[in-house]
């Protein structure tokens, strides 16, 4: 047989303990980042203002409750994303409870409790005797 | 005195501006669209956000649209 460099012991172990590739760290997804905040006279500009690659700008039009959010993603060929919103003025005098979920079953639970002892307070009460009927009782006599 | 060659980019930029613009920022021949021009040296990285948003609010201010009239 003829000596083959490859199978020899002493190649094979140097080939057996080969270093290990370091994995590559994975990189934290990138964020849309924030372009900042623009007046416009209307929205007619909002859809060809130029926007940076992963950056929402926001839009004001001006004289109308309007806000247009322009966001646009990393890729070139990806088309910008518009969300329109429309501000709504909260009133000062009264003071509305957000109906959050804690909110309502406090609620719901003060509400039972106030009718438990309602009854309470009707069982409490002296109850009226009651005034017996004469009945009428058939004459069987006949 | 003038140096020459500050005379002859005058000259070429008064015959033709957009040729010294895209010379200038780099911008592919079939460009010539102002808000396309924009969105290239957004792209390249030329300009920031901010800087648009500051000179378009400043564009669209009414002292200086008197301007552009």
């Amino acid at each position: 047989m003829a000596y083959n460099p490859y199978y020899a012991p002493q190649n094979y172990q140097q080939q057996m303990y080969q270093p290990q590739q370091a994995y590559p760290t994975p990189q934290p997804t990138p964020q849309i980042q924030n372009g900042g905040f623009v007046p416009v006279p209307s929205e007619d500009v909002i859809p060809t203002y130029p926007v940076e690659l992963g950056k929402c700008v926001t839009f004001k039009v001006e004289g109308k409750p309007i806000v247009v959010e322009k966001i646009r993603g990393f890729s070139q060929f990806e088309a910008p994303i518009l969300k329109r919103y429309r501000l709504v003025e909260e009133e000062k005098q009264e003071e509305v409870k957000e109906a959050t979920p804690d909110n309502i079953a406090l609620d719901t639970i003060r509400g039972e409790i106030k009718a438990i002892w309602n009854e309470i307070a009707t069982l409490k009460e002296p109850k009226k005797p009651a005034t017996k009927k004469k009945e009428v009782v058939a004459d069987d006599t006949e | 005195m003038i140096p020459n060659n500050l005379l002859t980019m005058y000259q070429q930029l008064k015959a033709n501006p957009m040729q010294m613009l895209s010379r200038r920022f780099n911008l592919p021949q079939n460009i010539n669209n102002p808000n396309d021009i924009i969105q290239h040296l957004l792209d390249t990285g030329q300009i920031s956000q901010e800087q648009l948003n500051n000179a378009m609010s400043m564009a669209n201010s009414p002292q200086m649209q008197r301007f552009f009239r």
